[in-house]
């Protein structure tokens, strides 16, 4: 009899054995799926995309924003046979889309079809008054420009990454993207037994941080006129294109950025691919007569020349390892001064500041001035090209380098440079972004950075008052403004072809400063390739005043004279 | 003795209540749910319409719009300003 107690004792032990190690299984080894099952039933996960962070112009306008689009999706499986044709004609009507491809997309076998995406919310709210079976929206934010194609090269646009999510090419959008981007959360919404949200543990938003705005130091207004301006200026000239850049010289900041043919960033794909670069910072170019700045304040400052000294050379053009150089104009004065050289822009008078430097001292002031580096400017896809070593220099090269033919800069680099003349010597890191604004309202200021000196003070008066005199006395003397000091200075650049120089195209330019005496801004004007007229003075230099004269309005700056 | 059952009856009893209570309030709540369905559908809506209505602003302020209306209301640019007041001059004897 005992063993049947005995018997019995264990069969019931091994139940329980078998019930505990299965519930065991069931809470312990399969608690997170069997969790994540019941939360699906009576919960659902939301994505919360990220809101893009907005681009500001100096005057706090969002230039590049945010709006609110719509995707149409359509659930195939809600929707009956019958109803299908029907919807997609409504459909197709109302969303100019081919029939037959609405149709495909509601013939699959999927709970969810994109239909159509960045459909305006007037379209959206007429569908939906059509209450269609099956056909739902998703609200979606996409990039938005209030200013149209304002600045479109310095904004860049936004596009896709591999995985389908918004990524910024080009530009501010492209250099700042990790901070516009910000980073999309989940959240968990409880629903009732009949699809109610119910209190306890609501609308859990875990991990959403929008991006952060930035505020550029671009002036929207000079931004605006600069565009128009230029874009006269092309026309009026028969240029293949042109750009102007403006500077304060004092702190780096980038004032206005213009460049044309321009792409719209709202419909970028229609555009070629060229046109989404930058060519202020892209575009390499010879300099032409503009370069003679920086090396006459190189011959000033290292006191091989004074702005007296006579050129003992510059009677008749010079022979060079076998090449002539003449001057633009092919006139010759004897004993002419190093103001006048610059003043006339004599090329032999240049020839002999470069001898007196010697190619070694001249390589190291134009690396003073950051010629040859990048700049440091913060916008995507800058570029440079280094200087030769100076035992790669021929005679001729040096020569020509006194005349800024034989070198490319880009018209940042030449900015730049140009602009420590307009700020007592010190060369400043030009910058876009003077502020980032964090989503919880904490401003990050983005200081000036002095990057070197590369003339003394003393050099960098003496050279503005040559420059004045290039202005008042120059060839460009007939665009300038009455009463304002403006130093400045016009070049006419050839275009290099298959080893020599194309004889009937220029690149035109004017680079200058004003006031004088206290310089609010610096501007180069490039012109590329001009037809009413190959020279500087004559294309890019009224394109300057005309954008200086309302300069000086817009800062409210009286003549002086 | 009679003091235990005493104590185990008004413990039951607080439970008993408590229990009461508890419903009472659960049910209350739940369907509090519509009225904070119906208050989240209202704020995005209103977000909504704040949004749209932002767009509509910045587009309207924009320089282009503007310079575009005043063209159309026959507005031209200024050819020179009017300069009201001589800069001073660079040094002024006392």
């Amino acid at each position: 009899m005992k063993w049947r107690y005995r018997l019995s004792l264990f069969v019931f032990l091994g139940l329980f054995f078998l019930i505990i190690t299965r519930l065991f299984y069931w809470q312990v080894v399969k608690a997170e799926e069997l969790s994540a099952m019941g939360a699906s039933q009576y919960g659902k996960q939301i994505v919360i995309s990220p809101e893009r962070g907005e681009i500001r112009t100096s005057d706090g306008f969002p230039i590049a924003s945010n709006k609110i689009s719509y995707l149409l999706y359509a659930n195939p499986k809600e929707i009956s046979e019958v109803d299908k044709e029907k919807i997609s004609i409504i459909l197709s009507e109302k969303l100019s889309l081919d029939p037959a491809s609405v149709s495909a997309q509601l013939r699959q076998d999927l709970f969810w079809v994109p239909i159509e995406k960045n459909i305006d919310v007037s379209v959206k709210d007429e569908l939906e008054k059509l209450t269609l079976t099956g056909v739902g929206f998703e609200e979606q934010y996409v990039r938005f420009y209030p200013e149209a194609s304002m600045a479109a090269q310095l904004i860049g646009f936004v596009g896709k990454n591999d995985t389908g999510e918004d990524k910024g090419y080009f530009g501010i959008e492209g250099y700042y993207d990790r901070q516009l981007r910000g980073k999309g959360g989940v959240a968990i919404q409880i629903d009732d037994a009949v699809g109610r949200p119910i209190l306890a543990k609501m609308n859990n938003d875990s991990g959403r941080i929008n991006g952060r705005n930035l505020t550029l130091t671009v002036d929207r207004a000079i931004q605006f006129l600069v565009e128009r301006k230029l874009k006269k200026g092309i026309e009026n000239f028969g240029a293949v294109s042109g750009m102007v850049i403006i500077m304060d010289p004092k702190t780096g900041s980038i004032l206005s950025m213009a460049s044309f043919p321009s792409f719209d960033p709202r419909s970028y794909r229609d555009y070629d691919v060229n046109t989404y670069k930058n060519p202020l910072i892209t575009n390499l170019y010879e300099p032409g007569s503009t370069f003679k700045a920086l090396i006459m304040a190189a011959g000033i400052d290292s006191k091989v020349v004074k702005p007296d000294t006579k050129c003992p050379i510059c009677a008749s053009p010079l022979s060079i390892g076998g090449y002539e150089v003449r001057t633009w104009n092919n006139q010759y004065k004897k004993d002419i001064d190093m103001t006048e050289v610059i003043i006339h822009s004599d090329n032999t008078g240049m020839v002999y500041v470069s001898q007196q430097l010697g190619i070694d001292r001249m390589l190291d002031y134009l690396k003073k001035f950051g010629i040859g580096d990048l700049t440091g400017v913060d916008l995507q896809g800058e570029v440079s090209v280094g200087l030769r070593p100076s035992k790669n220099w021929y005679p001729i090269d040096v020569a020509t380098l006194s005349f800024g033919q034989g070198i490319s800069v880009t018209p940042i680099e030449l900015l730049s440079a140009f602009s420590s003349l307009a700020n007592g010597g010190k060369r400043m890191e030009p910058h876009i972004v003077k502020e980032i604004q964090t989503p919880e309202g904490q401003i990050i200021t983005i200081p000036p950075k002095l990057v070197g000196q590369p003339v003394s003070e003393a050099t960098a008066k003496v050279m503005t008052e040559i420059l004045v005199n290039a202005v008042d006395k120059g060839e460009a003397q007939f665009a300038k403004i009455k009463g304002y000091r403006v130093a400045g200075k016009t070049g006419t650049a050839q275009i290099p072809i298959a080893g020599h120089y194309d004889p009937t195209k220029t690149i035109a330019s004017f680079i200058g400063f004003a006031p004088a005496q206290d310089p609010k801004f610096a501007m180069l004007v490039v012109i590329d390739r001009p037809t009413s007229s190959i020279y500087g003075a004559e294309t890019a230099a009224p394109v300057f005043f005309d954008i200086a004269r309302d300069l000086f309005a817009h800062y409210g700056i009286a003549p002086s004279q | 003795m009679k003091k235990a059952v005493t104590f185990i009856t008004l413990v039951i009893g607080i439970i008993f209540v408590l229990s009461i209570i508890q419903i009472v309030v659960s049910n209350k709540l739940s369907t509090t749910g519509i009225v904070l369905g119906g208050l989240q559908d209202q704020i995005k809506t209103y977000k909504t319409e704040n949004t749209l209505l932002a767009q509509q602003l910045l587009v309207l302020s924009s320089y282009n719009t503007i310079a575009s209306s005043a063209a159309d209301l026959g507005f031209i640019t200024s050819k020179s300003p009017i300069v009201l007041s001589a800069p001073l001059p660079l040094a002024i004897r006392p």
